[in-house]
């Protein structure tokens, strides 16, 4: 799943951070960041917000990566993590909206970010009874573990890089994770402990043994 | 397969799209503005067309405007306003007794009478808060998770800081923030009728329904989240705190608790049977009138699909004061 990850580079293969030192003086260049990453921006608010929400949360994170540039640490080369902090942000203000469609998919099975995906009324997206109890779950998470354990999954984003995206030490970052973790893997243990019984650690997203 | 991977396949069928041409010459034309500052905040009513990016895309820049990071998701919701700390100020009050319980008019009077004797708050005036939030089914859960954090805002909450931690070395993470909707400066053109605010606040989200419910949840937690993030001017507090009790369903509460324990008197939203909503707690200091947390609470929950009855998240504020900067502690 890492290996693929990344989009190619076919706008000149400077890094990220090159870019943003280049664009502090001919801000047009900013527009290779722009489409370098907002598609996986964009996918990643959509899919935690709905589109209703995404095309705001995607151009206000743009226009904000913007007007920080000038902070920009270059030593990080690329820019996902600093694109995907200030999009995880920008969504808390949605707060209330993205867990109410949580609590929707458990309840009823359809999802309502879901809906706009599907060529036709009738092929109603209905998903499975463990999607249903993890999204009752994402629902009960406190935001900050939420975020963590989604940037992860989602964003598939490594646990340094998470810790990059929302500024918070590595070892925060590891307790947030681990605890939406313990709460995801309750709620689907209750529910079906057969789905579990591959594997419960997978800890090569941390990098460690 | 485990829960992270079980996970990633959610929503997994939202596509990538590649931006096209258009979009892309849309952000240009908006960075090259430079002054993103002086783009018009959005506006109620131009948002929740939906697209993706391709044929269907709505670039929103002219509406985005220059709304800038906030701070971590948390946190962002759960600041708390901050009482005016000179001598004198908020305390005045009676806190209300076990045999003299406050009805709802009592307590909208109360809040409002200790907020105005706050005083005017420069929109630049740095702010320490250290806020805890929990989440967890009941109190005593033992899977329950609280965390911790600190941070600085400016009262228009524009401007936030937060320590991390960099290569082992701490830093001072200053950064632009966002806040809620309203704007700090939308503020200002707020109606002044308690009932008219409810009524503005009360219109939908986008992609959300209209019900009486779903309005009246809307109305409160905006309420709620503007008192939250914000340190208002004293009328404004007070006229908020009195647009809460007019809220249709907003009850009293004397024995209410944060969830980090501490007592106090709370407006409550009671959810409706059947309309998911969450059961809201805006708790006040029982002296003081200041806002000291916020809950919301599943009271019915759903044991089939795997909500409990009883699950909660909680904000409580453990501290906060006015400073004259980021990292200055109180």
């Amino acid at each position: 799943m890492r290996a693929d990850r990344r989009p190619m580079r076919l706008d000149g293969g400077d890094s990220d951070a090159d870019v943003i030192r280049r664009s502090r003086l001919q801000p047009g260049d900013f527009a290779v960041i722009f489409r370098r990453h907002a598609p996986r921006i964009r996918r990643y608010v959509v899919r935690r917000v709905g589109p209703d929400a995404a095309d705001d949360v995607m151009s206000e994170t743009f226009l904000a990566a913007f007007a920080q540039r000038g902070e920009y640490q270059s030593a990080y080369g690329d820019a996902l993590p600093w694109l995907y902090g200030i999009a995880t942000n920008l969504i808390a203000r949605h707060r209330r909206a993205e867990i109410r469609q949580y609590r929707a998919l458990a309840r009823s099975g359809s999802d309502p970010v879901m809906e706009p995906f599907t060529d036709a009324a009738a092929e109603r997206v209905t998903a499975s009874g463990m999607h249903r109890r993890l999204a009752a779950a994402l629902a009960a998470l406190p935001a900050a573990h939420r975020d963590a354990v989604l940037l992860v999954a989602w964003g598939d984003l490594t646990y340094a890089e998470v810790s990059v995206a929302l500024g918070v030490p590595i070892g925060t970052l590891r307790s947030r994770v681990s605890g939406a973790r313990d709460r995801l893997r309750a709620s689907l243990a209750d529910g079906d402990p057969a789905a579990l019984l591959d594997d419960h650690t997978d800890e090569s997203k941390d990098g460690t043994p | 397969m485990n829960e992270i991977e079980l996970l990633s396949l959610m929503r997994n069928d939202v596509p990538c799209e590649e931006i096209t041409p258009q979009v892309e010459q849309a952000f240009l034309e908006a960075i090259a503005t430079s002054d993103l500052s002086t783009f018009p905040r959005r506006q109620r009513g131009m948002r929740g067309l939906r697209g993706a990016i391709g044929p269907r895309a709505r670039w929103r820049l002219a509406i985005a405007g220059g709304l800038i990071a906030a701070l971590a998701a948390g946190l962002a919701a759960t600041g708390i306003r901050v009482p005016d700390r000179s001598p004198g100020s908020g305390g005045a009050a009676t806190a209300p007794s076990a045999d003299q319980p406050l009805t709802l008019t009592e307590l909208a009077y109360r809040a409002s009478a200790a907020a105005l004797q706050g005083r005017d708050i420069s929109p630049n005036q740095w702010v320490y808060r250290e806020i805890e939030s929990y989440g967890g089914v009941g109190l005593s859960d033992p899977r329950g998770v609280r965390t911790t954090d600190a941070n600085w805002m400016t009262a228009n909450g524009l401007h936030c800081a937060m320590w991390i931690r960099v290569g082992g070395r701490r830093e001072l993470s200053g950064r632009e923030c966002g806040g809620v909707e309203p704007s700090y400066a939308q503020l200002s053109s707020l109606p002044s009728d308690p009932a008219a605010i409810d009524r503005y606040l009360a219109q939908p989200g986008p992609g959300e329904g209209a019900t009486t419910a779903l309005r009246n949840d809307q109305a409160f937690f905006r309420i709620g989240q503007i008192l939250n993030i914000y340190a208002l001017d004293p009328k404004l507090t007070a006229t908020l705190y009195r647009a809460l009790a007019d809220i249709p369903g907003v009850t009293a509460l004397n024995d209410a608790r944060t969830a980090a324990g501490q007592a106090g008197v709370a407006f409550v939203l009671p959810a409706p049977p059947g309309s998911g909503l969450p059961q809201d707690e805006l708790i006040l200091d029982p002296a003081s009138y200041n806002l000291i947390g916020w809950t919301e609470i599943d009271e019915v929950g759903d044991q089939v699909h795997g909500v409990p009855a009883g699950e909660m998240q909680a904000a409580s504020v453990l501290e906060e004061a006015f400073v004259s900067g980021p990292a200055v502690q109180p």
